[in-house]
């Protein structure tokens, strides 16, 4: 009978699959426990704006309810005087609309 | 008809079926779009002044502060960004990830030659044609965006078909040397995205179960699983497990010190810390699967349309790969498979989703969030159907199923079946102005006198030698820049 026993089981195998299901448990509460920021990092460059300026840009596409003066006042702060003209005449046309 | 039998199990001809599409679509300029955040990428890895190391880690850049140690991922888009950045210095622009092209390829020749060795008596038609719907879903994904995703979809078909080979052949397995693809695959993809470091984990977890199992003898004929099993099993278990291992010293020891030593600066771990209650919004990581699904059979965009489609897919999946048939192991062990791959999906989407919400929403759920998911779904689709025995009903409807996705993707490929236009466009992609910014940056005497969109036209400048505009090194826009 306990030799029957003793063959139902591969306890090689099985200690085996225990000692790597602790490991994975253990790395899993690794992974949970995020380190803290060692130090603050650097603001975000301004790269950062133009994804926003592009965003307003893309909803500006669709929004007639947006306001010519916050375009602008962006395009200024950012230095996008170039842009600025092509956004008045933008705006102009739409305004003849 | 025999030549086209012969043909059908040629994956070279598989290949350059799936590359007709491909390069057709390409041709016609389809499935590219400029970007905001892929426009900054193109300009800060085209930037010759620094060295590539110092580009590649600093997360404040190529991740926007969002730092998630997939470096790996970031010099690939190195290589995609300096490859359209010398093509629009030729003349040629095109907004085109190279190695989501290439990868593309690989992936449908990887799909058809492990189809071929699983099931060498399947119908010999239905080897192409999955290589083909994979193709022919993927090809809306090859902008210029990230290769994260791509890369580690391409990671997870390599896993799923080992495992598939070495549950139904393990005397095939018994070398270390049998298993470096894949072990080398699973030490990788944690390094190009999160969802990679998700996927060694599963693997991990999945194959610990299944030693667990074979080594249980009187199970044998309820899992299939013997002792032959068990030491291929534990090889790629301990892979798994060290891969992921692996994968969190890099994250919390080794990347921070290799960005400080770069950049003078160490990450922030915001983004890597889940919101509280991450996974309360379960259903929507579910309708996210489910949606996809029905996406992928139908090509429609109508969410309600989808689940339901998603929904009948699913359960035929369920079905089919629980049918007697040649797929590896028994009805049993791949109705634990089939679970426990659902289940692990179902996690990651709502983890993912709870991290960036706006992966819900219908104009984002069918990009490139989707692929690692979709390459697990199509590696499940092609074994269930490829594996029933002819003549099966079950393998009528899978067949039915694959004409059926390839017929409405191609209609919508082809612009005959069209989706609604989203407010902000998908994925804020610039759909309406790329054909702008081409004619823009092949053309420099062109003069700019239409709105573009911000980052398209700091493309075009940088690209006109506009350095002045654009000052990387400080990355600003002042005033003072501008003369």
């Amino acid at each position: 009978m306990d030799k029957d026993n003793k063959n139902k089981i591969n306890f090689k195998y099985f200690t085996a699959s225990l000692i790597l299901a602790v490991l994975l448990a253990i790395a899993g509460i690794m992974q949970m426990n995020i380190p803290a920021d060692r130090n603050k990092v650097p603001p975000a460059y301004s790269g950062n704006m133009l994804l926003v300026i592009d965003q307003i840009g893309s909803f500006t596409y669709n929004d007639p309810e947006i306001d010519e003066n916050v375009i602008i006042k962006v395009l200024t702060d950012i230095g996008q005087y170039e842009q600025i003209s092509v956004w008045q005449k933008f705006f102009e046309q739409r305004r003849i609309r | 008809m025999k030549y086209l039998k012969k043909l059908c199990f040629s994956g070279i001809f598989t290949v350059v079926l799936c590359a007709i599409p491909l390069f057709c679509f390409i041709l016609s300029g389809k499935g590219q779009a400029t970007h905001q955040e892929a426009n900054c990428f193109i300009l800060i890895y085209n930037n010759s002044q620094l060295p590539l190391a110092k580009l590649i880690f600093d997360p404040l850049r190529t991740d926007w502060q969002c730092f998630q140690a997939r470096e790996l991922s970031y010099l690939i888009d190195a290589l995609d960004a300096r490859f359209i950045g010398w093509c629009i210095k030729m003349h040629l622009a095109h907004f085109y990830s190279l190695s989501s092209i290439i990868l593309l390829l690989i992936s449908a020749g990887l799909i058809h030659r492990n189809l071929k060795r699983l099931f060498p008596r399947t119908i010999p038609y239905l080897l192409p044609l999955f290589p083909l719907l994979y193709t022919l879903c993927n090809l809306e994904n090859l902008s210029f965006f990230r290769s994260s995703k791509p890369w580690v979809s391409f990671g997870i078909l390599i896993i799923f078909f080992h495992l598939a080979k070495v549950l139904q052949k393990p005397e095939k397995f018994a070398s270390l040397r049998t298993h470096l693809p894949m072990l080398s695959t699973l030490v990788l993809i944690p390094f190009f995205d999160r969802i990679g470091f998700f996927a060694a984990a599963t693997c991990a977890a999945g194959t610990i179960v299944l030693l667990m199992l074979s080594s249980f003898r009187q199970l044998d004929r309820i899992s299939g699983l013997s002792e032959q099993h068990s030491p291929a099993l534990l090889t790629i278990s301990i892979g798994a497990l060290g891969a992921v291992i692996l994968s969190i010293i890099y994250n919390f020891y080794i990347a921070q010190e290799l960005i400080f030593a770069f950049n003078g600066y160490y990450p922030s771990y915001f983004y890597q810390r889940l919101p509280e209650n991450s996974f309360s919004d379960w259903s929507s990581g579910l309708a996210f699967i489910s949606c996809n699904c029905g996406f992928i059979v139908t090509s429609i965009s109508d969410p309600l349309y989808l689940e339901i489609a998603g929904f009948i897919f699913i359960l035929f999946l369920l079905v089919a790969l629980t049918a007697p048939s040649r797929a590896p192991g028994t009805p049993m062990l791949r109705l634990l498979i089939f679970t426990g791959l659902f289940t692990a999906m179902g996690m990651c989407s709502t983890l993912m989703i709870s991290r960036h919400p706006a992966i819900k929403t219908l104009d984002v759920m069918f990009g490139k969030y989707f692929s690692p998911f979709f390459a697990v779904i199509a590696a499940l689709f092609s074994i269930a159907v490829c594996a029933l025995r002819r003549r099966n009903i079950w393998q009528k409807i899978g067949i039915a199923f694959v004409v059926l996705a390839l017929l409405c993707r191609t209609l919508r490929l082809t612009g005959i079946i069209t989706t609604p236009e989203y407010p902000n466009g998908s994925m804020n992609f610039h759909n309406h102005s790329t054909a702008e910014t081409i004619k823009l940056l092949n053309n420099p005497e062109l003069p700019l006198t239409r709105i573009i969109p911000l980052s398209s036209w700091q493309l075009i400048g940088f690209f006109r030698n506009r350095s002045d505009v654009f000052t990387m090194e400080k990355n600003t826009y002042s005033p003072e820049n501008i003369k």
